[in-house]
C-alpha cells in the first residue's frame, strides 16, 4: 500500500507541493477526516474517499494589512 | 433571516454534500444568522471546532469562517493568533467575535459554484498546515500556497 497519512509525511508533503516538488495527490477521508498522500497511480481504498489536490492547488487567499 | 425559495434549494443541496463528508456538522442559528458548526480532527488527533457562517446573499458571498474552539489559538511562539490581525502569511483574515479567522477564498476567486464543501475542504486544509507551524514554526505559507 503507497498511501500515506502519517502526520509528519502528510505535511513534508505538502510543503513539498506548495513548492511544485511533488506529484502526489492529496486526499480526504471523510471516515477519518484525515488528510492522505497518494501517489498519482494509487487506486482509492475507500468509496468515498475524495482527492482535494485541486482545492489545494487553488491556493489560500491571502489579505494584506 | 429571510431565504428566498432558491437559496434555500441551494442550501439542501449543499447541506446533503456536507453531510456525507463532514458528518459531524451541524447547521444551527446563532442570534439571527445560519451557519454550519462542527469538529474537525487534523491527522494528529487535534480537535477544533469550526463555524461557518452562511452570507445572507448565498451562494454569491464567501463564507466567514471562525475558529471557536480551543480558544485562545497561540503560535509556535506563544502569540494568539488573534494579535495577528489580518495576516497574509498565516492566512488570516481579522479576527471575528474575538475569534480567528481564516482565509479560504480570494473574493474575486469566490463565484456561485463555488459550494460550502469547498470551503470546509479549505479549512480541513488550513488546519493540517496549523498543525505543521505549530511543529515546525514555519508559517502556514511554508504548507499550504497563496491564491493569485
Amino acid at each position: 500500500m503507497s498511501n500515506d497519512q502519517d502526520p509528519k509525511k502528510v505535511l513534508e508533503e505538502m510543503a513539498k507541493k506548495n513548492a511544485d516538488q511533488s506529484e502526489k495527490k492529496l486526499t480526504f477521508d471523510p471516515t477519518t477526516g484525515e488528510l492522505i498522500i497518494k501517489n498519482p497511480g494509487d487506486a482509492s481504498h475507500k468509496p468515498n474517499e475524495i482527492v482535494v489536490d485541486q482545492i489545494y492547488k487553488d491556493g489560500f487567499f491571502s489579505a494584506r494589512s | 433571516m429571510y431565504w428566498t425559495k432558491e437559496q434555500q434549494k441551494r442550501l439542501n443541496k449543499e447541506w446533503e454534500l456536507v453531510q456525507e463528508y463532514f458528518p459531524d456538522f451541524k447547521l444551527k442559528y446563532v442570534d439571527t444568522r445560519v451557519c454550519l458548526e462542527g469538529w474537525m480532527k487534523t491527522n494528529l488527533s487535534t480537535k477544533y471546532l469550526v463555524r461557518m457562517y452562511l452570507p445572507p446573499d448565498m451562494p454569491n458571498s464567501i463564507p466567514d469562517v471562525l475558529i471557536m474552539y480551543p480558544e485562545h489559538l497561540i503560535d509556535y511562539h506563544g502569540r494568539t493568533l488573534v494579535d495577528y490581525g489580518q495576516d497574509a502569511n498565516m492566512h488570516l483574515l481579522s479576527p471575528h467575535e474575538g475569534y480567528p479567522s481564516i482565509c479560504t477564498f480570494k473574493p474575486t476567486h469566490w463565484n456561485p459554484n463555488r459550494t460550502l464543501y469547498n470551503v470546509l475542504i479549505k479549512v480541513r486544509i488550513w488546519l493540517e498546515a496549523y498543525q505543521g507551524h505549530l511543529v515546525t514554526g514555519r508559517p502556514l505559507d511554508y504548507f499550504i500556497r497563496h491564491q493569485v
